[in-house]
Formats: C-alpha cells, sequence, structure tokens
C-alpha cells in the first residue's frame, strides 16, 4: 500500500471511466445524423463534449482528488476564456 | 537504482510532497495558457459558425467523418492507458509503466499518422485554401474558404502539441528505461500525463465542431 491509494481513481474505475467516454462518443458520432434540429443538434454535440471533458478532467487527470488550489489554476484559464466570449459575443450579437 | 523522492528533492523544496504539489500546480498553470491558447481559435471559429452556419456545415460535409471518428476513439483509448501508466508507478510497478508508455505512445502516433494520412486525402478533394481551393464547387465558397482554414489551423496546431507529447512520452520511456521512476518518485509521469489528457480533451471538443456539423438533415 502507498500512500497515494486513498487520493486518487482506482484502476476499475479507470476503466469504468472510459467505457463512459466510449459510450458519449457513440451518442455523438450517431446523435449528429439525428433530426433534432439546429439548437438541438448543438446543443447534443457540444453537451456530449462537456461531459467527456469533465470526465476526463475530474478522473484522467484527477483533478478530483486535488487541491482547491489547484482547481482554481485548472478553471482559471476556462474562466477568462469564458470573459473573451461574453464581451465578444455581446459586441457580435447587439449589432444591427 | 530508482530515485527515491528524497534524493531527487530539489534544494528549493523542503518535501517530496512540496515538490509534487509545486510540480502539478506549475503544469495546471500552463495547461490553462494552452486552454486560452487554442480559446482565440475557438473564439473565431464561434464567430464564424454563428455568421456562416450554412457554409461552415457545407465545409464540414467534405471532411472525413470517419477518420475523425476513429481518432477520437484512438485519442481517448491513449489517454486511458497514460492513465493507467500514472496508476502504475504509483504503486511502483515501473514494468507496466514501460508497457503503458509504449501502449500510449503508439496510439498518439497512429493518431497523427490517420492525421496526416487524412490530410493527404484532403489535399486530393482540393481542400487546401492556400493551395488548391476550387471556389466554384461550393454553394458558399468564401465561408468554406474560411472554415476550412480554421480546419487546418486548428488540427495543425493540435497535431504540434500531439508531436510534443509524442517527444515527452519518448524521454519517460528513456527515463523509465534507467529506472529512475519509483512509488516515492515519478513527477514526470505525472505532469506529462496531464499534458496528454489537455491535448486528447482539445480534439473531444474539435471533433464536433470540424466533424459533425453537416451531418443533421434539418
Amino acid at each position: 500500500m502507498t500512500s497515494t491509494q486513498s487520493n486518487r481513481p482506482s484502476r476499475r474505475s479507470l476503466f469504468i471511466i472510459y467505457v463512459a467516454l466510449i459510450i458519449l462518443l457513440v451518442i455523438t458520432a450517431v446523435g449528429a445524423y439525428l433530426p433534432v434540429g439546429l439548437w438541438g443538434h448543438d446543443a447534443l454535440a457540444f453537451g456530449v463534449a462537456v461531459a467527456k471533458a469533465l470526465l476526463i478532467v475530474f478522473f484522467f487527470q484527477e483533478l478530483y482528488y486535488d487541491k482547491g488550489l489547484v482547481r482554481l489554476f485548472a478553471f482559471a484559464g476556462l474562466t477568462w476564456l469564458f470573459i473573451l466570449f461574453l464581451l465578444t459575443f455581446s459586441d457580435y450579437m447587439t449589432r444591427s | 537504482m530508482p530515485e527515491t523522492a528524497e534524493s531527487a528533492l530539489a534544494e528549493q523544496f523542503s518535501s517530496p510532497e512540496q515538490q509534487k504539489e509545486a510540480c502539478v500546480l506549475a503544469i495546471w498553470g500552463f495547461l490553462s495558457t494552452e486552454v486560452l491558447f487554442f480559446g482565440g481559435l475557438f473564439l473565431s471559429y464561434a464567430i464564424y459558425r454563428v455568421t456562416y452556419h450554412n457554409g461552415f456545415a457545407e465545409g464540414s460535409r467534405h471532411l472525413y467523418y470517419w477518420i475523425g471518428t476513429i481518432n477520437t476513439f484512438v485519442l481517448l483509448t491513449s489517454s486511458l492507458f497514460m492513465a493507467l501508466a500514472v496508476h502504475a508507478i504509483q504503486d511502483g510497478d515501473a514494468k507496466k509503466l514501460r508497457k503503458f508508455i509504449i501502449t500510449t505512445f503508439l496510439l498518439g502516433a497512429t493518431f497523427l499518422g490517420l492525421k496526416l494520412f487524412e490530410y493527404y486525402l484532403d489535399t486530393g478533394d482540393h481542400l487546401v485554401p492556400w493551395y488548391n481551393f476550387r471556389p466554384g464547387d461550393y454553394v458558399h465558397p468564401h465561408a468554406v474558404k474560411m472554415f476550412l482554414f480554421l480546419y487546418f489551423a486548428m488540427t495543425g496546431l493540435h497535431a504540434i502539441h500531439m508531436t510534443v507529447g509524442l517527444t515527452a512520452l519518448t524521454y519517460l520511456y528513456i527515463k523509465a528505461r534507467q529506472n529512475t521512476f519509483s512509488a516515492s518518485y515519478h513527477n514526470p509521469v505525472t505532469v506529462i500525463g496531464l499534458y496528454w489528457h489537455l491535448v486528447d480533451l482539445i480534439w473531444v471538443f474539435l471533433y464536433p465542431m470540424l466533424y459533425l456539423i453537416g451531418k443533421n438533415p434539418f
């Protein structure tokens, strides 16, 4: 036993996460052909991508087991990216 | 002999735990800047996608959906093996570590090989905007050209990151063969693993953005 074992995903859970990722890949690859409308299609594709990303970040990258400061660093980039999108689109979407 | 955490301890750190924390924090800081690096391209894509929706869908239909899908599968699988590599060395299993590094490398190389083959096919299809693009073949030639510019820029930048990742994996393998890593010291494996997963993560978003947007029969 090493001291790291209580704060990391088990081998078994890594495989479970992998199976979940592959199922999500099938959903998004097949879902692209479904007649769910433009917004439905984008919501499905983006939703699945976010779900996959969260599984990778929290379990493959072990962020679920990391301290608050590490999580803060991990999401700092996303926060600035969000601001970049927010300000840019508040311009583009309000042009007449 | 494998290095112990104590023998690998740099002088500015008071304990191996502190050194590991600093390593993990630093790589996450770097990965955050990578998110912003790609973020500019994601933003450009989003603006033009909203503005030229039909043209982007038209451009997307000319890409090789099956190669993109297989490559997503390959990259997700490589991420599993990278995670298993980190897991193995946390248990002190250096033999499994080497095995999983090789598997991750081979899957990464498969991805790049398929990507290059796809570029070759794209070139044959006259899809390269600055080289042999044929505006007359499309209903929305300007938007398709913009889409293809972004396709090559985003997948090209991603491929550069994959190449860096493969180089880093080669370094890890050489170090692993020299028995550098152990249960108490394996910070480079952790750090390169985190980088590898991020490259996978970016592809997870590129795949639907580039390959799937033209499939919906609306």
